[in-house]
């Protein structure tokens, strides 16, 4: 844990990991080392005073037998003799000393337990010093075979002799011993610690200068080389990286080259396509424009035709000619029909040309939406269809172009109406955070799912049949769908053929959007306006 | 005719049975160099013995009661045992087998018959006279079981014309006053110390040693029963033979066999002598070349 996900640098964590290992080694292999040192030593010591006490044992035999204090006085002198030995004394077999010397302490009731043992024994283990006690006997020196005596050796107890064996000596020994091995433990790991620093300095100079090369080329973005040096998987990791840096380089040569090349075909390409974009514009707006006059130059004369038209059936009236009424009336219908088809084509120019302007303004949903019902009702009822509206309980404040937004409705509704017959119609009104929906669902021929998408063009319907049948411009929901995207909503289809369809006309209800879009409306307006370009 | 013949046969074949003498030697199993003591002695015994001689070496813990049986499978007519293990079979012999000990420091007690290992005092101050000619007097302290060598000792000692002042002791307290007193009264010149074969009068962890440097110290000539004690310092002992012992063992046993005779407990008579010569060298004792080549063993060894 402590090397993983370290953000230090190699040499250094491996010379982390290498100290610690080393501090640790020398840590254990020194306390190791004098604890058996120490325990060695105290072994030799324990086994080295039991041997003085089984000889003095052996040389308090005279004094013991001749019950003499001078005869125990030599052998006592000897053992004193031994540095670690601090007391002597000799006792009878009634523990009676016969003679003490040094420091040596007892009490009456250790004796009997201290002198049971047939051999030299540590009686007593302590803090500073052993006591050691050791019989005496007298036995004949034990022949090495027995078969040439008449009777087995026996042996008689003359009395115990005791050893009282200072542990200064032992103690001083482990102290030297723990301070040496941990000194010589600590020089050595340092010695260790200074050498595997500059082994590793020099195993990894080379990889920092690689990294440091890297890194380098990182910053900088230039194809610097590294150095091929150091141990051998760095020296390959260099070559890997020259090789890299090489290719690289070659590649951004042909990138520039080809780069310069792009930039130039696309600078022509950018070219061309302004050109287009400009004569499309030119042609768009010329076409509109050109719509918008042919329809100003067909309205007014067709105007007066009507004016006319009409001041002849007030005439013919009078003069109860109701043949030549009845055809005229014929005329001024399709004179509207004609004036109703120009005024969409004048809409339908002024859209495209970018010079049709919302109006915004707060209205109310259910207004909106009951001015509406009242208008398509009557046209309902022409095809005997069950017209019904839906709305929110809960009145909602619109911030809108009422005018285009019921055009829209209207133009949904009457095209349910028209395509429906002894089928129903409804307009559902739903509104969320977000958006106002309106959806009309009808149950009457339905659209084809290829047609579905060709609706929204304009002269487009479903086929020739259809306008025979049906009649209509094949431009409303062209109009309609631009009107819609102008407030930034949407108009969406659902349909099948025999099955009715649902249009859902989806308006957005935040203001600052409709902001943007009216300004969009006002910039696309200034735009189509600095081309010169004018739609009446 | 025929009838004086089939008697003669008979009485031949009477006379052949009642001769042959199937001898055992029980002795212990004993590693070198001891096996070679025993392997002698059975040597000697085997040199006079003329029969059939079967050995039985015995382990540390044999069943005396299968030996037994052994013997009498074998038709063992005799036994000689070796050793304490050998002599620790002698009840077991008593009421079946005539037999003979050896190879032990036997002491005559009326009832056994063997070759002792402890040395014939007459041995021992013929060859004190040898090497230390002006030694007149012999000291010795023994306990009471060995009043019995002193008896013998006080017969040789006036045979070789010596003075013998044999003190009995019951302890090693008592050995050990005893020995200062004699030590007082010794003339270096003239006077000589027997330790004989005894525990406590020659016990080597007391007496031997103060004996030693008293005796270096004054000069003064300290002789044992005890061959080991050459090398520690006395001036001579005698080894026992063992082949002689062997054959002594052989004719002893035929005579209890053939005559039912009980000769008793004979001590060595081995003339094998060891000398300590750094010991003769201090007391201002010299041999002759001729003396030298005739010591069985001389110390310190080389």
């Amino acid at each position: 844990m402590l090397f993983i996900g370290n953000q230090n640098s190699l040499r250094k964590q491996v010379l982390t990991f290498l100290i610690m290992s080393i501090a640790l080694l020398s840590g254990t292999s020194s306390i190791v080392a004098s604890f058996t040192a120490a325990n060695q030593s105290r072994q030799l010591l324990e086994q080295h005073s039991l041997k003085i006490a089984d000889n003095l044992a052996q040389g308090s035999i005279l004094s013991l037998i001749t019950g003499s204090k001078e005869n125990a006085e030599e052998v006592l002198q000897q053992v004193l003799g031994f540095s670690d030995v601090s007391g002597v004394a000799i006792f009878t077999t009634e523990h009676v000393p016969l003679q003490t010397k040094g420091q040596i302490s007892w009490s009456e009731r250790q004796l009997r337990p201290w002198f049971s043992h047939d051999a030299p024994t540590l009686v007593q283990d302590a803090e500073d010093y052993w006591t050691i006690t050791a019989p005496v006997y007298l036995n004949e020196s034990k022949p090495d075979f027995e078969e040439f005596e008449m009777a087995p050796s026996s042996a008689e107890l003359l009395g115990y002799v005791m050893i009282s064996v200072s542990k200064s000596s032992l103690q001083a020994l482990t102290y030297n011993l723990f301070s040496y091995n941990l000194m010589i433990g600590l020089v050595f790991a340092a010695l260790l610690v200074w050498l595997q620093n500059a082994g590793l300095k020099r195993i990894t100079d080379p990889l920092l200068n690689l990294s440091w090369v890297m890194n380098k080329a990182r910053l900088s973005g230039e194809h610097t080389y590294a150095q091929e040096e150091g141990p051998k998987e760095v020296r390959e990791m260099a070559e890997s990286f020259n090789a890299m840096m090489q290719v690289l380089e070659q590649q951004e040569d042909k990138l520039v080259k080809l780069n310069a090349g792009l930039e130039s075909e696309v600078a022509i390409r950018t070219k061309e396509l302004t050109h287009a974009r400009d004569a499309a514009l030119v042609a768009v707006r010329t076409q509109s424009e050109f719509l918008a006059n042919i329809s100003h130059e067909l309205r007014t004369p067709l105007q007066a035709i009507m004016g006319y038209i009409e001041l002849v059936t007030e005439e013919l009236e009078y003069e109860g000619m109701d043949a030549q009424v009845s055809d005229l009336e014929d005329a001024l219908s399709s004179a509207n029909r004609l004036l109703s088809l120009i005024n969409s084509i004048l809409e339908l120019a002024k859209c495209e040309s970018g010079k049709m302007e919302l109006v915004l303004q707060q209205t109310s949903l259910q207004s909106i939406t009951q001015e509406t019902e009242a208008v398509i009702r009557p046209l309902a009822g022409k095809n005997q269809n069950e017209f019904s509206v839906q709305l929110p309980e809960e009145d909602q404040i619109l911030f809108l172009d009422k005018e285009k937004t019921q055009q829209i409705l209207l133009n949904l509704l009457s095209n349910a109406c028209k395509f429906t017959e002894k089928g129903r119609v409804s307009l559902t009104v739903s509104i969320d955070e977000q958006c106002v929906s309106w959806t009309v669902r009808d149950t009457g021929i339905g659209i084809p799912e290829d047609q579905q998408s060709l609706i929204f063009d304009k002269f487009r319907q479903i086929d020739g049949s259809v306008k025979r049948k049906y009649g209509g411009t094949g431009l409303g929901l062209a109009i309609s769908r631009h009107f819609a995207e102008s407030m930034g909503g949407t108009i969406s289809v659902s349909s099948a053929p025999q099955h009715g369809a649902v249009f859902v006309l989806q308006l957005p209800l935040n203001l600052q959007m409709m902001n943007n879009v009216h300004q969009e409306g006002t910039l696309l307006s200034k735009d189509a306006s600095s081309t010169g370009l004018e739609i009446s | 005719m025929q009838l004086l013949l089939a008697a003669l046969i008979g009485l031949s074949l009477s006379m052949a049975n009642a001769s042959a003498n199937t001898l055992a030697v029980l002795y212990p199993e004993a590693p070198a160099p001891y096996k070679q003591v025993f392997d002698q002695i059975i040597e000697g015994i085997d040199l006079q013995h003329k029969d059939r001689l079967l050995r039985y070496p015995l382990e540390k813990s044999f069943d005396p009661r299968q030996l037994l049986r052994q013997l009498e499978n074998d038709r063992v007519d005799s036994v000689v045992t070796l050793g304490r293990r050998g002599f620790s079979f002698v009840p077991q012999l008593e009421d079946n087998y005539p037999y003979v000990s050896g190879a032990l420091p036997l002491a005559p007690n009326g009832q056994i018959s063997g070759v002792s290992l402890i040395t014939d005092p007459n041995n021992l101050f013929e060859q004190l006279q040898k090497l230390s000619p002006a030694t007149k007097r012999v000291f010795v302290v023994y306990s009471e079981h060995n009043r019995w060598l002193i008896d013998r000792a006080r017969l040789a000692a006036k045979r070789k014309g010596l003075t013998l002042e044999a003190i009995a002791v019951s302890n090693l307290q008592d050995a050990l006053a005893t020995y200062k007193r004699i030590l007082r009264r010794v003339n270096s010149g003239s006077d000589a110390i027997w330790l004989p074969l005894d525990k406590v009068t020659a016990n080597e962890k007391v007496i031997l040693p103060m004996l030693l440097r008293e005796a270096w110290d004054d000069r003064l000539v300290l002789f044992s029963s005890k061959p080991l004690h050459v090398k520690r310092g006395v001036l001579f002992s005698i080894y026992p033979s063992n082949t002689a012992t062997g054959v002594r063992l052989a004719e002893m046993i035929e005579q209890i066999f053939r005559r039912h005779a009980q000769p008793g407990i004979e001590t060595s008579r081995s003339g094998n002598v060891g000398v300590n010569l750094r010991t003769a060298s201090h007391l201002g004792l010299e041999f002759s070349p001729t003396m030298k080549r005739g010591f069985y063993r001389t110390f310190p060894q080389p």
